[in-house]
């Protein structure tokens, strides 16, 4: 029987080996701890996975202008922010861009409105700081779907350029069209 | 074993549940060691294969079934690392897991070296670090607190072939919610443990206290445990302290200092030093050096590392 099961982890690494590439997977992490900071009332979540198919991906690079990184072209998670009833208050998207030193993780809350109502960032090990800076971050409460063509850094976004600050609003604008497409729609 | 994870990939492959989320990750990692430069070791340490399951009901997430496999040394030892099934109760203020578990005690309740090079000291102090339990834990505000239940047997050995008398651990942590760059835990355990000793299996009665830190600031990460208690009739002693920083964009240095004391004697008084070349963020190349400080009997060892891991959500 070892040798069943020798062979079946074997298969299993052979096969994810024939995938080796950069990966950045999207992860909430301590969700139970940091959910109140943009939903106080919320009293518990539900994680949501949903397919991309090859055509969706399409629609969502196109609008996007950019390429969505290995570990997010297949699936697309959220969570569901749920009340003391199971009702839905708002939804909760975990980011994850390309940093310098790294992926740089963010998470961003979204309400019934489809409006971002809050946003952190989550773990990131850049030498830049403009990104993690109160000022930056909160130019985007308020933003919708509709609102993203318009978001540009050192224009609609009173920001300095930089490797964090471009990754952040590259990964709201994929965040959102990519809710819009496969959850909206 | 085998057994077990069929069971997993039933569970994944036929349970079509519109509101469950998988993750399959599978590592690798490579390793050649040297000792005093005379013994030499090139090995496929580790082959380990996971999945993560979680099934909700119209209230939210509500279970957990995690299991991760492992196959060590060359394929020559095949175990199930943890196992379990964990109930989640609302806003995380209790979860109930049940199976084989990470015991909630110092750094290992956040933080894992078995697949690093410069090891914490969770197999001195403990004599390991998953056990075969029932675990109460969750978070309240910004405090977290574990309490476990298990066999105090380990991974390496079939539990159903000894009669232990259980292991109680616990730990209560805090990590703000608005800094959360700094977590501190205080953990303790009491209880039986069945662990190998000089090459002899035998059951120690230990009882530990210690505290834990970890600090993320910028580019620099650092963990720190102090542990000390009773093995049996003697002292234990137990100091880590390491640090991580990454000095450019793709290379990371690493550091460690242990200190064990049994009764006052060194067991292991060491300082590592590494660098980690992150090829990719799931490739990655380490080497770490780990000298003796002062240590009659003890060895210097190099070691050399490819890592990788893969990991996707369906």
């Amino acid at each position: 029987m070892s040798y069943l099961f020798k062979l079946i982890m074997s298969l299993l690494v052979l096969f994810s080996i024939g995938q080796t590439q950069e990966v950045y997977l999207c992860v909430w992490r301590n969700p139970e701890r940091t959910m109140t900071k943009i939903f106080k009332e919320a009293k518990d979540y539900k994680t949501i996975t949903k397919k991309i198919s090859p055509e969706q991906r399409k629609i969502i690079e196109k609008r996007l202008g950019s390429e969505l990184l290995p570990g997010q072209r297949e699936t697309y998670q959220y969570y569901e922010m749920l009340d003391t009833k199971g009702n839905i208050l708002g939804y909760i998207i975990a980011s994850s861009q390309k940093g310098e030193y790294g992926a740089i993780e963010f998470v961003f809350g979204i309400d019934k409105e489809k409006k971002i109502s809050g946003i952190y960032i989550q773990r990131a090990r850049e030498r830049d700081k403009e990104f993690k800076k109160e000022e930056f971050l909160k130019q985007f409460i308020g933003i919708g779907i509709e609102d993203i063509e318009k978001l540009e850094i050192s224009k609609t976004i009173k920001a300095k350029k930089t490797v964090g600050t471009s990754a952040v609003l590259l990964g709201i604008k994929k965040e959102l069209i990519a809710f819009y497409e496969l959850v909206e729609k | 074993m085998v057994r077990c994870l069929l069971f997993i990939i039933f569970i994944v492959l036929l349970v079509e549940q519109s509101q469950a989320s998988l993750l399959f990750t599978t590592d690798m990692d490579l390793r050649y060691h040297n000792t005093d430069f005379t013994e030499h070791k090139a090995e496929l340490h580790t082959i380990g294969v996971s999945f993560r399951k979680i099934f909700a009901d119209e209230m939210g997430d509500r279970i957990i079934l995690f299991l991760l496999a492992e196959t060590m040394h060359n394929f020559k030892e095949n175990m199930i690392d943890q196992g379990y099934l964990q109930y989640k109760g609302p806003l995380g203020k209790w979860n109930i897991t049940l199976g084989r578990y990470r015991l909630p005690f110092g750094l290992l309740a956040n933080y894992s070296t078995d697949r690093l090079l410069i090891k914490t000291i969770e197999y001195e102090t403990i004599g390991f670090c998953s056990d075969n339990g029932l675990q109460i834990s969750g978070i309240l505000k910004d405090f977290d607190y574990a309490i476990s239940l298990s066999q105090g047997v380990g991974k390496h050995f079939k539990s159903i072939d000894i009669d232990n008398q259980g292991l109680i651990t616990f730990r209560v942590g805090y990590q703000g919610v608005d800094f959360e760059d700094f977590r501190i835990g205080l953990s303790g355990l009491t209880g039986k443990i069945y662990q190998e000793v000089d090459d002899k299996v035998g059951i120690l009665n230990k009882k530990l206290l210690a505290i834990d830190i970890i600090k993320y600031s910028g580019r620099l990460v650092a963990r720190s445990e102090f542990s000390y208690g009773k093995e049996s009739e003697k002292t234990i002693l137990g100091v880590f302290s390491g640090v991580d920083y990454a000095i450019l964009p793709k290379i990371d240095i690493n550091t460690g200092y242990v200190l064990v004391r049994l009764n006052g004697d060194i067991e292991q008084h060491s300082l590592s030093l590494g660098l980690t070349y992150n090829i990719f963020p799931n490739l990655q190349v380490r080497i770490a050096g780990k000298i003796p400080i002062k240590n009659e009997g003890g060895k210097n060892e190099l070691s050399l590392q490819t890592y990788y891991v893969f990991a996707r959500s369906f």
